[in-house]
This record gives structure tokens, C-alpha cells and sequence, in this order.
């Protein structure tokens, strides 16, 4: 602090932060509260009229239960083949920087009480990542660990993000590193708007309705690297993946900080949905119903 | 469209016509490590605070409360998610820094615009600042917009270099650049007339 420059710095901040006590404001959130519901009234109107026009049977069908059962259109067939993953477009960013986002700085130590959250016993399925079985029962409820959202030791670092198109349903698989630990997650429904990190805008999103992934602590980005920048991405994939056809219409990545993931899936409408974490590899595992 | 829980807007629906023991639920209804956190009483501790980093970066109070105020309300509609973060308010400040300087010239501007033409709201700028103080901030104003950003976390919000690249999503490395540049800058602007150069 013996820069002169340094030291006029701290007075110049110092001086700010003494009139701001002057300011004569109200700790009333009424107004925050106001200007935050308008953009959210519009877009439920818009819903609203979707919803509308939709004929009543399907909504009854649809959602007219929250905790319907799912009942496959068919039953699986071993021979689907998953349609290719989606090729990427664009990223998100809104003017930032999406591969060099920030990451915690945290190691992930062992953390004994990290394996019980997931289900150590769940059959690992035997045709590969992708494979047709859905997983787990479907309904439109929030599913998610009991410790959610868990802020002690461990980290689960995300390496890869598939969407796939099954029999029935869409798979998507978030994929962590072999040894990671079990992170704690809540999987719901959510009303829009999206609003991203950083920049505190709201995301578009395809789809009428919003599947929120959150994992923490989890990450696709590590400070554990050679890279000047002291960030890299362990996930290098895309941060928005559009999705041709299917019930799922798009995946975004809304969220990377302080080790709070989230990921959200555009659907095109209120799907059920089911959820399994699974141990080799490691990856939690998505499955929204075509119907 | 139906949805598995009660979304933001029927919770703000109901604490508008709420008691305040229940509205103050509805708000603290997303818990963090440590127990519920209210937006209400995070608005109150850092509004101030957050303000007055609008201003570094606007140089017009009536700017600053309106950049402050769009934070808020940003992360009001975010809070069912920022509410678990260790710090909510790095996220608002975050928020606040990128607005004023993105958008904080012309917000200024406007604010001005508006004062001269109906003299309304005067009550709110507190007294000016002084001389040394307010020099520095128009300097800073001056810089090229990252750099007067990264020098606003800095100087008036604490952050580290590390908070900083969160904050601006680039690398530390990038950050000491722009400090450096923005200190070099910084001096040269300050010096005081007739005086000698470095």
C-alpha cells in the first residue's frame, strides 16, 4: 500500500461508501418485487394461452396429474437405436466469455457420507451409457437427494453432456469423472424467467416448459490445471444443445458457480420424468417421457 | 402449464397480500447451508453498498439506483438459485458492475437529461464528493470499460484477482492486464498539473 495511486484508490472508495449512508432509501423490497413480476406476468399470459389452446384431453393426460404414472408407449425394444446427438451450434454466453467461466477453487478431498446419496446397489444397465430402458418411475414431481443443496466436502467434476432419442423417451446423461463423489441434486420443474450468472439476463430457451438440473458441489470447469489462466473446462462441450426432434427441445447450461451446476432442459411441455444416479461411469441420468 | 411447485409469481401474489410473518416465509422459503436467507434482508444489507458501486462506475446517483435496483431485481428472480450460494451478494455485485458499465454512461446521461428538465428527486444525491475522490472515479470513468470495471471490484468492492475473473469470466491473467493498464492510465490522468513525469 505504498502506491501513492493505491492509496488514493482506497480513499476515493472510502469517501463513495460514506455518502452512500446519506442515501435516503428504503429498505422496502416492494419495488424489486414489482419490477420483477412484470416480464413474469407476460410470459404467463403467453403460457396461459398455449395452455389453452391445447385440447382438453391431452391436458388431462398430460397434466392434469402431477404424479400420473408413465406408461410407455411401447415396451422397450432392444434394438432401438438412439437417434445421433444433436449437433451443436452456438454457446451461451450473452457477451461472455463461456470457455472461461469461473470455477470454485475446490479440490475434491474423500468424503465418506458422498457415496450414500446415491444408490449404490442401482443395475447398471448393459447396453452402454445410452442404453433403451428407461430408468427409475416417470411422474412430474421434484425429485432430488435428501441433503440437497449439500455444501460440505467432495466435488463431482462434469466431463460430458449427451441427449439421445429413445423408444418413448429422451435420455440425457451428465457424465462425471471416475472417481468424483456423489453430488447432491434437485431436479424440478421450473417457471420461467431463466435468468443467467454473470450477466443477470434473462435466457430464451426453446420449449413451453423448464426442466431445472441443479448439481452441487459440482463443476464443468477445474482450477486444478497448467493453463496460465488458471481455469479449464473439463466439459469442452457445447453450453446450449438444440435438439432436433423429440420431446426435450433444448439443453442449456445456465449456471457454473461457487460449484452450483445447472443445467436446464427446454421440453415442450410439462413431461413426466425420471431419475437415477448411476456409478460406472459415473452420471446422473435423465429420462423425459414422450408422452 | 402445470408445475410440480409453487412458482416465483404465486409466491409474490401471496406476500403482497401477505402478513409479514408470511411473506417473510415465502422469501426465505429457498434455504441455503445455514438456514433460510431472506431476500428482503439481503436487499437491506447490501443496497447501500451496491449502490454506491454503480456510482463508481456512473458518477450519478440517480444512475446508480437504478443500476442497484435492476440488480436486485435480477437476482430476485434468480434467488430460488443464488439464495444457496455462499455469496449472493458477489452475484449482485457482479451484476451491478457489469450493468453500470455497460449501460451506466447512458443511464447517467438520461438521469441528467431528466434533472434538467423537471428538478424532481434532487433529495436523493447525497453531498458531493471530495475533490480527490471525485477525480478519481471520473478517471476511472474514463478507462476503457473492462478496465473501469475490473477497477471497481477492486478498489470499491474488495474482490480479489480471483473474484474478479469470476466476476468478469476471464482469466486472472487478463485481470492483472487490465489492472496494470488501468493503474498506468490512472497515473498518468492524476497527475497533478505541472508536475513532473514519471
Amino acid at each position: 500500500m505504498t502506491d501513492p495511486l493505491e492509496h488514493r484508490a482506497s480513499r476515493a472508495a472510502a469517501a463513495v461508501r460514506d455518502r452512500t449512508r446519506d442515501l435516503p432509501m428504503s429498505d422496502d423490497v416492494t419495488r424489486v418485487r414489482r419490477r420483477a413480476r412484470r416480464p413474469a406476468v407476460a410470459v404467463l399470459a403467453v403460457l396461459l394461452a398455449a395452455v389453452l389452446a391445447v385440447p382438453v384431453g391431452l391436458w388431462l393426460i398430460g397434466g392434469g396429474d402431477s404424479q400420473i404414472e408413465f406408461e410407455p408407449a411401447d415396451p422397450p425394444v432392444e434394438e432401438s437405436t438412439p437417434t445421433p446427438t444433436p449437433t451443436p451450434t452456438e454457446d451461451v454466453g450473452g457477451g461472455i466469455d463461456p470457455a472461461q467461466d469461473p470455477a470454485p477453487a475446490q479440490t475434491s478431498p474423500e468424503d465418506p457420507d458422498a457415496e450414500e446419496l446415491g444408490d449404490p446397489e442401482v443395475e447398471e444397465d448393459t447396453d452402454g451409457p445410452d442404453g433403451p430402458e428407461p430408468v427409475g418411475d416417470f411422474s412430474t414431481a421434484e425429485r432430488s437427494t435428501p441433503d440437497f443443496p449439500y455444501d460440505g466436502e467432495g466435488f463431482a467434476q462434469l466431463l460430458d453432456v449427451r441427449v439421445a432419442s429413445h423408444e418413448g423417451f429422451d435420455r440425457i446423461v451428465l457424465e462425471f469423472g471416475p472417481d468424483d463423489d456423489v453430488p447432491s441434486y434437485r431436479i424440478t420443474y421450473v417457471d420461467p424467467p431463466v435468468i443467467q450468472d454473470g450477466s443477470g439476463e434473462e435466457m430464451r430457451i426453446e420449449g413451453a416448459a423448464f426442466l431445472e438440473l441443479r448439481m452441487t458441489p459440482a463443476s464443468g470447469l477445474t482450477t486444478e490445471t497448467d493453463d496460465p489462466s488458471g481455469w479449464e473446462r473439463t466439459y469442452d462441450g457445447p453450453l446450449r444443445i438444440p435438439v432436433g426432434s423429440g420431446t426435450v427441445t433444448e439443453l442449456v447450461r445456465v449456471d457454473d458457480w461457487e460449484a452450483n451446476l445447472s443445467w436446464i432442459l427446454g421440453v415442450e411441455r410439462t413431461a413426466p420424468f425420471s431419475v437415477e444416479w448411476l456409478s460406472s461411469p459415473r452420471r446422473l441420468v435423465v429420462d423425459v417421457a414422450h408422452r | 402449464m402445470m408445475v410440480s411447485r409453487l412458482g416465483d409469481e404465486h409466491v409474490m401474489q401471496e406476500a403482497a397480500g401477505a402478513t409479514p410473518d408470511e411473506a417473510a416465509r415465502a422469501h426465505g422459503r429457498v434455504t441455503g447451508g445455514e438456514g433460510p436467507l431472506e431476500f428482503r434482508a439481503f436487499y437491506a444489507e447490501h443496497l447501500r453498498d451496491v449502490t454506491g458501486l454503480a456510482y463508481t462506475l456512473t458518477g450519478s446517483w440517480h444512475a446508480a439506483e437504478d443500476v442497484a435496483q435492476e440488480a436486485f431485481v435480477r437476482a430476485y428472480r434468480a434467488w430460488s438459485r443464488i439464495a444457496a450460494y455462499e455469496r449472493p451478494d458477489s452475484w449482485v455485485r457482479t451484476v451491478a458492475a457489469n450493468l453500470a458499465a455497460s449501460r451506466g454512461r447512458r443511464l447517467a446521461a438520461e438521469a441528467r437529461a431528466l434533472m434538467r428538465l423537471r428538478s424532481r428527486r434532487t433529495d436523493i444525491a447525497p453531498d458531493p464528493l471530495p475533490e480527490d475522490a471525485d477525480s478519481f472515479w471520473a478517471a476511472v470513468r474514463r478507462l476503457p470499460r473492462r478496465q473501469g470495471e475490473a477497477v471497481a471490484l477492486r478498489y470499491y468492492s474488495d474482490f480479489s484477482v480471483t473474484q474478479i475473473a469470476e466476476a468478469m469470466r476471464c482469466a486472472e491473467g487478463t485481470v492483472k492486464a487490465h489492472l496494470h493498464s488501468a493503474r498506468q492510465h490512472l497515473a498518468d490522468a492524476l497527475r497533478p498539473e505541472g508536475g513532473t513525469p514519471r
